[in-house]
């Protein structure tokens, strides 16, 4: 934005008031009478009596309006006006000429010249004050189009910023999180991602892939506001072992708590665990997922059963889920409306039966994303591009089946491990004992080390009540709260404990020592045939206001604390 | 191994001693004891002099505890708690709900 100086602007007059007038004519005695009359009129007045001197005050002191005589020496009105006028430039100051000479081609010289309007002598004294009025209003209008313009421009360049700085954000995000993975891979259409297509791709402690293709209604900012808590969701819960289930929960509570209601996200969420071959697959209002197994299978499309991400609140949203086996060599493909609705030059959409024809047409299932993206580029390249456009292709690659399940554990390189004590307890067993006091004696006769005995009890008992709590007994702890509510708790426990017919909790302590440090490792892992549809409610931040507190402790208490596949696995690491 | 309540009449003070594996086992009889005198309003201090081990479920309890006196407005005192014990309870904070002495 550059500065305005005086000349440019346009000042607000209203019809007479303070107006200032330059008259120009070599003739004094017509310069006074013009004078005295504009002065009555109300108009400041000044006078020059060539162009030339009409040229130095127009710079000097700029008028709003000039009467000039067409016949001067030096410079006539002629080029005066052409002068005045380009030194005017942006600005509109009227020019009325006030000329002898009555011949039309003198008068249509005057406008051509670049006059607004023309008076012969002897003029009229009403006419001229009625013109000049006339002309005070259109510059009235003159000046509120010029701040109109100015205002326009700053918002155009307030919106021109905000979109960058929304299209930064937004392939940030993508860009951070996707495509280390070589079985996936991703088409978009040059807008799509600052117009709110995200690509998500994750992989869980557990070797569990988990993608995310999601596109937010609106576009730019707003896409932009969504996009970041859902990323920072994702990639969160991917890495704490979350069921991708619970990780679309979680995103829809955190959208429809903070964006407001006409804000959401429709969304494929996937997740491939090659180990058990086993696929989930949720689809929240985008077109239909398309599952094609290696070989002649025929296709699978899995319509949408879900509303978009962000529209239903917490308490009455459920997901509903495919969960089919797979086998390697299938492949799952994955778009947003944009590719469907791609039009043509004549407004033919490209279309699901296309894909088909596609699919049937393929021979060689390495291209078949290939051939769809050239297809699609093909169709619509001569028509109106359609702004988001995403295509993603999920392969089910053997490379992807992980060697170990449990990995990653901070620390976990060189330790040599001195002594490692495994227990396994079976329903039978769960029963009648608590093994934590006899893990404890075990561990003082063990380590001859005592001096950490009460907080260890604190952290097994904890992990272990936990585990039989929620992983085998498939207790709801909500119901914890209150001081009755405890004690219903607990004799609802004590009660499924007396009748557990199956399930089972392994403990596993070992002691380690790398460069010097000593630690202890505790695993528990739990397990049953039953379907415990929250086993481990106490890991999320909203869980630990009520009742929580037992892990968020042993959190404090140990050096780390991770909890893996949905909670059945918990690994701690304690140093004394 | 469990809880003795004494009620102190001149000072109205009710101490709850825990003594042996404070969990949720002891539960009932933990709430039994702290409801006894309540019709006195007494203030309540709990002795863990002989508390050898406690799990969360033992810091439920108290908040328990703390809530049946009147949540923020209650004086509780927490005295002659084992070192690591001592310990636990700063850890999970607690020192800020109760007088730990």
């Amino acid at each position: 934005m550059h500065a305005m100086s005086q000349a440019d602007t346009q000042p607000v007059v209203h019809e007479n008031a303070r107006l200032k007038i330059l008259v120009v004519d070599d003739e004094p005695t017509n310069r006074l009478i013009l004078e005295s009359m504009l002065r009555r009129e109300g108009y400041a007045v000044a006078s020059a009596q060539d162009g030339r001197q009409a040229i130095e005050d127009f710079v000097a002191d700029p008028p709003d309006m000039i009467l000039l005589d067409v016949m001067m020496p030096v410079m006539d009105g002629y080029e005066t006006v052409k002068a005045v006028k380009a030194l005017a430039a942006d600005r509109f100051v009227p020019v009325i000429f006030l000329t002898a000479l009555t011949d039309d081609d003198s008068l249509t010289r005057c406008l051509s010249a670049g006059g607004d309007d023309f008076l012969t002598k002897p003029y009229n004294a009403d006419i001229l004050r009625a013109k000049i009025r006339a002309f005070a209003r259109t510059l009235n209008l003159y000046s509120e189009l010029q701040e109109k313009r100015r205002e326009l421009a700053l918002h155009n360049e307030r919106v021109r910023t905000d979109y960058e700085l929304s299209e930064n954000v937004l392939t940030s995000i993508v860009g951070k999180n996707s495509f280390e993975s070589d079985n996936i891979q991703y088409f978009s259409s040059p807008k799509a991602i600052s117009n709110g297509d995200i690509v998500l791709v994750g992989m869980t402690p557990d070797g569990r892939q988990q993608i995310l293709l999601g596109d937010f209604t609106g576009h730019g900012l707003s896409a932009a506001l969504g996009a970041l808590p859902v990323s920072d969701i994702f990639s969160a819960m991917s890495a704490k072992g979350y069921g991708i289930r619970d990780i679309g929960l979680e995103i829809n509570r955190k959208l429809h708590e903070r964006l407001p209601a006409n804000l959401f996200m429709a969304a494929c969420l996937v997740e491939l665990d090659l180990n058990a071959n086993r696929t989930v697959v949720i689809n929240c209002g985008m077109p239909d997922i398309v599952v094609k197994p290696a070989g002649s299978a025929a296709a699978v499309r899995l319509a949408s059963a879900n509303l978009p991400l962000g529209i239903e609140s917490d308490e009455s949203m459920d997901l509903n889920v495919h969960s089919m086996s797979v086998q390697t060599g299938t492949r799952l493909l994955l778009c947003t409306d944009g590719i469907l609705e791609g039009r043509d030059s004549v407004g033919a959409m490209f279309g699901p039966a296309r894909i088909d024809q596609l699919l049937q047409a393929n021979r060689r299932p390495e291209r078949l994303f290939r051939e769809i993206c050239d297809a699609y580029q093909t169709h619509t390249q001569t028509g109106e591009q359609h702004d988001d456009a995403t295509l993603v292709e999920i392969h089910c690659d053997e490379a992807l089946r992980p060697k170990l399940i449990m990995s990653k554990s901070s620390g976990a390189a060189a330790g040599r491990s001195e002594w490692t004590l495994s227990l396994r307890l079976d329903a039978p067993l769960l029963r009648r004992f608590s093994p934590i006091p006899m893990l404890i004696e075990t561990l003082a006769t063990i380590d001859a080390d005592h001096s950490r005995r009460v907080t260890l009890f604190t952290i097994l008992s904890e992990l272990y009540n936990n585990a039989l709590d929620h992983g085998v007994l498939c207790l709801d702890s909500t119901v914890k709260d209150g001081p009755e509510g405890f004690s219903r708790y607990y004799s609802h426990r004590a009660q499924a404990l007396a009748t557990l017919q199956e399930g089972y909790i392994e403990i596993t302590l070992s002691r380690c020592s790398t460069d010097g440090d000593t630690t202890l490792r505790i695993g528990v892992r739990s397990g049953t045939p039953r379907i415990c549809r929250d086993p481990h409610p106490n890991v999320g931040p909203r869980a630990l206001a009520t009742h929580g507190r037992g892990l968020h402790l042993v959190r404090s208490l140990c050096n780390s604390l991770e909890i893996l596949d949905n909670g059945r696995i918990v690994e701690a690491v304690y140093v004394a | 191994m469990g809880v003795h309540a004494d009620f102190n009449a001149n000072d109205k003070i009710v101490t709850l001693r825990i003594s042996g594996v404070f969990d949720f086992q002891m539960h009932r009889e933990f709430r039994d004891a702290y409801t006894r005198d309540a019709g006195q309003r007494p203030r309540y201090t709990v002795d863990l002099r002989g508390t050898t081990y406690i799990d969360s479920s033992a810091l439920g309890m108290l908040l328990l505890l703390r809530e049946h006196v009147g949540g923020d407005r209650a004086k509780i005192r927490i005295i002659n708690a084992p070192q690591e014990i001592r310990q636990i309870l700063m850890i999970a904070n607690f020192h800020r709900l109760f007088d730990i002495a």
